[in-house]
């Protein structure tokens, strides 16, 4: 029989994909108690929380999962991540489905961010499509969801610093906003992630360059509205950027709504759901892998016109900016769980204060010493370069786990 | 009446608006919106340019006055251009990122906008001399034309030497086609028969075993020295043993079974090897 580690110990409902996730990656149980146990309404874990759980089942072999009677305690013992393996959960094209619960409010991309740190540490390919009543492609501004888009164009392309970079796609299928139209379903997107690039340690970064902002790219989208919405918020978020960068372009999506079935006195209707429009800003900077990007979408009891929606978003693109650092705060938690899983090896990023100081990130600095990783140096970066006034130097060192599935004796 | 459901009509009086001020007497009102546009008025301030003037309500006292004016109209036609028309303001949203060409606009497209994480795009990156300078381009055509014909025929012609001595010209033609084929850069060749039946395979490979044989066997007693015989089995010789096996010993039924050469390559030399080794 393996030996097996104490499982580590837990509280609250706080950072509780992050710790799910660091568990899966480094292969220890972990046992989280007081979810949400004081509050009346909802007490234990909630819907998203549990969509994740069975995420992780499906992508792994072998863990195990124990919930209390009333939800608020979680026992987890994590597998070998395997991946989409045909047979066991994918389907015979390789393809794993996940049904996400109408009951799910937030967006995907806080399923698809888990997905994409687990997917490099897989036995073998990664393919999820996420499907069901409870997708949401849009911005979720109620729980700071970012949009699916600002996922593949923001997130993504920073793990090519890592030297992860073939084979990964994310297909969005169908768009939805969210939608409070029909119970039991607040969305009716659809979205693949492919992700077909295993390593066996990620490289080590060194991203303390952060150079200039050189273009502005953005996606604007519009389901089941008119297309001139884009347009609007374009010439909005134009409005804004277009003194302070030479190079901005931003893409329109319009796309339309999906109809879906509903009872309504005995009869089976249809209601078109997700409608919404949203826009997704990217900065690009001149250091190599820095992203800036920020996200606005309309509410789904609508009521707010594309400028406004336009104008916030370029806003909040230029607050992004203004925190600096190599690496914005929507990345932050992504890159440093994949500077600790490298190799025994000092990986430096520069974070701005805003960034290092959001209680995610000191959160995560804590959950990692609490697996027994190495703490980070963080050093204030002036010291180095006069330019660099309220940022950080973060050294993490990486604990040389990697892919567990990859190591060859 | 506006709207279906019937609602409080107030009765107001028929008076030169003005803002703030308020309804008292009792006569009838001859509009409920009249009542509606009083209601919005006396709420909210009016737009500082008032392009249309609305003289709906400011001529009905001017109406009545002029009824009891003398019949014969004083109407002389439009001024020209006496008043300023109302400027109309065209807000036009369908306008989209117009004067980009369309070749940039395709290239942003296709790395932004496709499923992939975006890599960089850079123009200055694609070649910028896409076109040779300006010569005649039919003197450079015909250049290109003589050019490969001459490859051709140096290439083809000892096909066409073969096909003096009476053969099938057809057979030749697919000769030819098939060294361009290879030349540009196939991979397969078209003339190979890839499926036939399993007696027709093994009597071809057969009958050429046999000749391959007797070619050898005649050569050797005539004395004639051939090349080195070589099998098509020594070319295919690695095989694929997968990536997450280990890179020493033997694997099965759970247990690694470790020789004593693979311990000693994982713990290398003992420690006093170099004693006795080669020293200079």
């Amino acid at each position: 029989m393996a030996i097996t580690q104490p499982p580590v110990k837990f509280t609250t409902h706080r950072s509780l994909s992050s710790r799910l996730v660091l568990a899966t990656l480094r292969g220890r149980p972990i046992h989280i108690s007081g979810i949400r146990s004081k509050n009346p309404a909802n007490p234990g874990l909630a819907p998203h929380e549990i969509s994740l759980l069975r995420l992780l089942e499906s992508l792994t072999n072998g863990s195990h999962i124990e919930i209390s009677y009333t939800g608020t305690t979680l026992l987890y013992k994590p597998g070998l991540i395997t991946g989409s393996v045909p047979g066991r959960g994918a389907d015979a094209s390789g393809v794993l489905r996940h049904e996400v619960d109408g009951r799910v409010g937030r967006g995907v991309s806080y399923l698809v961010l888990a997905v994409c740190l687990l997917a490099p540490f897989s036995k073998g390919k990664v393919n999820v499509l996420f499907t069901g009543p409870g997708v949401i492609t849009s911005a979720v501004e109620k729980w700071g969801d970012i949009s699916i888009d600002t996922v593949r164009t923001a997130v993504l392309p920073i793990y090519t610093q890592f030297g992860i970079e073939r084979d990964l796609e994310i297909r969005v299928h169908k768009r939805s906003n969210p939608s409070n139209a029909v119970r039991g379903r607040s969305g009716a997107g659809e979205v693949q992630v492919v992700f077909g690039h295993q390593v066996r340690l990620p490289k080590t970064v060194h991203m303390l360059k952060t150079g200039r902002v050189k273009r502005i790219r953005g996606v604007a989208y519009a389901t089941g509205v008119s297309g001139g919405n884009n347009a609007r918020m374009i010439e909005a978020a134009r409005g804004v950027l277009n003194q302070l960068a030479p190079d901005i372009y931003i893409f329109s999506d319009m796309g339309s709504s999906q109809l879906v079935n509903y009872e309504k006195a005995g009869a089976t209707e249809k209601k078109k759901v997700g409608l919404g429009f949203g826009l997704s800003l990217v900065a690009e900077s001149s250091g190599p892998g820095v992203f800036y990007s920020s996200d606005a979408a309309s509410g789904a009891e609508g009521g707010e016109t594309p400028e406004d929606v336009g104008r916030r978003a370029a806003f909040m693109l230029l607050e992004s900016v203004e925190r600096g650092g190599t690496v914005s705060a929507e990345a932050a938690n992504t890159v440093l769980t994949l500077m600790s899983m490298g190799s025994e090896d000092v990986g430096r990023i520069q974070l701005g204060k805003d960034v290092l100081a959001n209680e995610n990130v000191v959160q995560l600095a804590r959950d990692l010493s609490s697996f027994g990783a190495a703490g980070w140096g963080i050093r204030d970066a002036a010291t180095v370069d006069e330019k660099n006034e309220g940022q950080f130097t973060v050294s993490v060192v990486g604990s040389g786990i990697g892919n567990v599935g990859r190591k060859i004796g | 009446m506006l709207g279906k459901r019937k609602r409080e009509t107030q009765v107001v009086t028929k008076r030169k608006q003005e803002i703030g001020e308020q309804e008292s007497n009792a006569t009838p009102a001859r509009d409920s919106s009249d009542i509606f546009r009083r209601h919005f008025e006396a709420s909210f301030a009016p737009l500082p340019a008032q392009m249309v003037s609305d003289g709906v309500d400011d001529s009905e006292e001017d109406v009545e006055s002029s009824e009891q004016e003398s019949e014969v109209s004083e109407w002389s036609g439009l001024s020209e251009s006496d008043t300023d028309l109302p400027v109309v303001e065209v807000v036009d949203h369908a306008i989209g990122e117009s004067g980009i060409d369309d070749e940039l606009h395709r290239a942003r497209q296709k790395t932004f906008m496709s499923s992939r994480p975006p890599r960089e795009v850079d123009l200055s990156n694609r070649s910028t001399e896409t076109k040779p300078p300006d010569e005649d381009d039919a003197t450079e055509k015909l250049n290109l034309k003589h050019d490969l014909d001459l490859q051709r025929l140096l290439k083809e012609s000892h096909l066409l030497e073969k096909s003096k001595a009476s053969r099938n010209a057809s057979r030749e033609r697919q000769m030819a086609l098939e060294m361009r084929l290879q030349a540009v850069g196939a991979k397969t060749s078209v003339l190979t028969q890839e499926n036939m039946p399993r007696s027709h395979r093994i009597g071809i490979t057969k009958k050429a075993e046999s000749k391959e044989a007797r070619r050898r066997r005649e050569a050797k007693e005539n004395g004639v020295i051939l090349e080195k015989a070589s099998s098509k089995a020594s070319k295919n010789v690695r095989r694929q043993r997968g990536v997450d096996v280990p890179g020493v010993g033997k694997y099965s039924g759970g247990t690694l079974k470790l020789s004593r050469r693979d311990v000693a390559s994982i713990q290398g030399p003992p420690a006093g090897a170099s004693r006795k080794g080669k020293r200079r």
